[in-house]
């Protein structure tokens, strides 16, 4: 083998791994944490009802 | 042949500088999977669940409909353990039930929108109440069991803490507020109180 060939095998081993590299490093770039910020309180509701009519006035009749 | 042998070093610093970057990322790659949880086959996940504070209302109305008070006495009383007494509404079973459904325990206070006077009104007999009972509606959702109050009690504005530590157990972590109210025969119309309840992450 000789010299060129091995001179351009090993640029050509460079830039394989260069370019390796460089795609190695960005698929595994970190993951950001995902910091939740969660409420240490919460609330709720209920509710009551009703509907107060008039007392319906009775006629009372002489026995 | 000089030229050649000096192209020869250089591409072998080249091959050399290339091979140390890659181990470098690599290194700094698994340095990162042990802080992030990044999981590989044999990695180790690290997960970190924050405590949240969470509560629900089950049953979250309570609503007795239309009625009337008696002619005699003055005044009904309404409660929601099915108990109608001097008024023609419906009994009602089951008051407001509410629910630790988060994951960390919580300390649990409530509070109405209006007290008796502004929210049911009149003034017929002893005039009008509310007030509220607690009750666990699954044994031990209430640290030892301690719910407040536990008879019933008159219910305003003012929030009051019904129990200091109620589980997020899903065997025991639901809470029945029971409600108890007396109509005047003057009161007239629609009437609603709202009842907020607010939990505390312990």
């Amino acid at each position: 083998m000789n010299k060129e060939k091995i001179i351009i095998m090993l640029l050509l081993i460079t830039i394989v791994l260069s370019v390796g590299s460089i795609i190695f490093t960005m698929n595994l770039s970190m993951d950001k944490d995902e910091e939740s910020t969660v409420s240490p309180f919460n609330s709720n509701a209920g509710l009551i009802q009703l509907k107060i009519e008039k007392t319906p006035v009775k006629s009372g009749g002489a026995g | 042949m000089k030229f050649m042998n000096v192209l020869i070093v250089v591409a072998i610093i080249s091959v050399s500088l290339a091979g140390i970057n890659l181990i470098l990322t690599i290194d700094k790659i698994q340095n990162a999977k042990s802080i992030t949880g990044f999981a590989t086959g044999t990695g180790t996940a690290n997960l970190s669940v924050s405590a949240a504070a969470s509560i629900s209302f089950n049953h979250s109305l309570i609503n007795w409909g239309g009625g009337s008070v008696d002619e005699t006495p003055s005044f009904a009383t309404l409660d929601t353990e099915g108990n109608v007494v001097g008024g023609t509404w419906s009994a009602l079973t089951g008051g407001l039930t509410v629910q630790n459904d988060g994951n960390t325990n919580v300390t649990l206070n409530i509070s109405s929108s209006n007290d008796a006077t502004d929210f049911i009104g009149g003034s017929a007999g002893e005039g009008p109440v509310y007030r509220i009972r607690v009750v666990e509606n699954k044994t031990g959702t209430c640290s030892a069991g301690t719910v407040y109050p536990s008879t019933y009690t008159t219910f305003n504005t003012t929030p009051i803490i019904i129990c200091n530590n109620m589980s997020s157990d899903s065997s025991m972590n639901l809470l029945t507020i029971h409600i108890n109210i007396t109509v005047p025969e003057d009161a007239l119309g629609t009437k609603g109180s709202i009842i907020t309840a607010t939990a505390t992450a312990i």
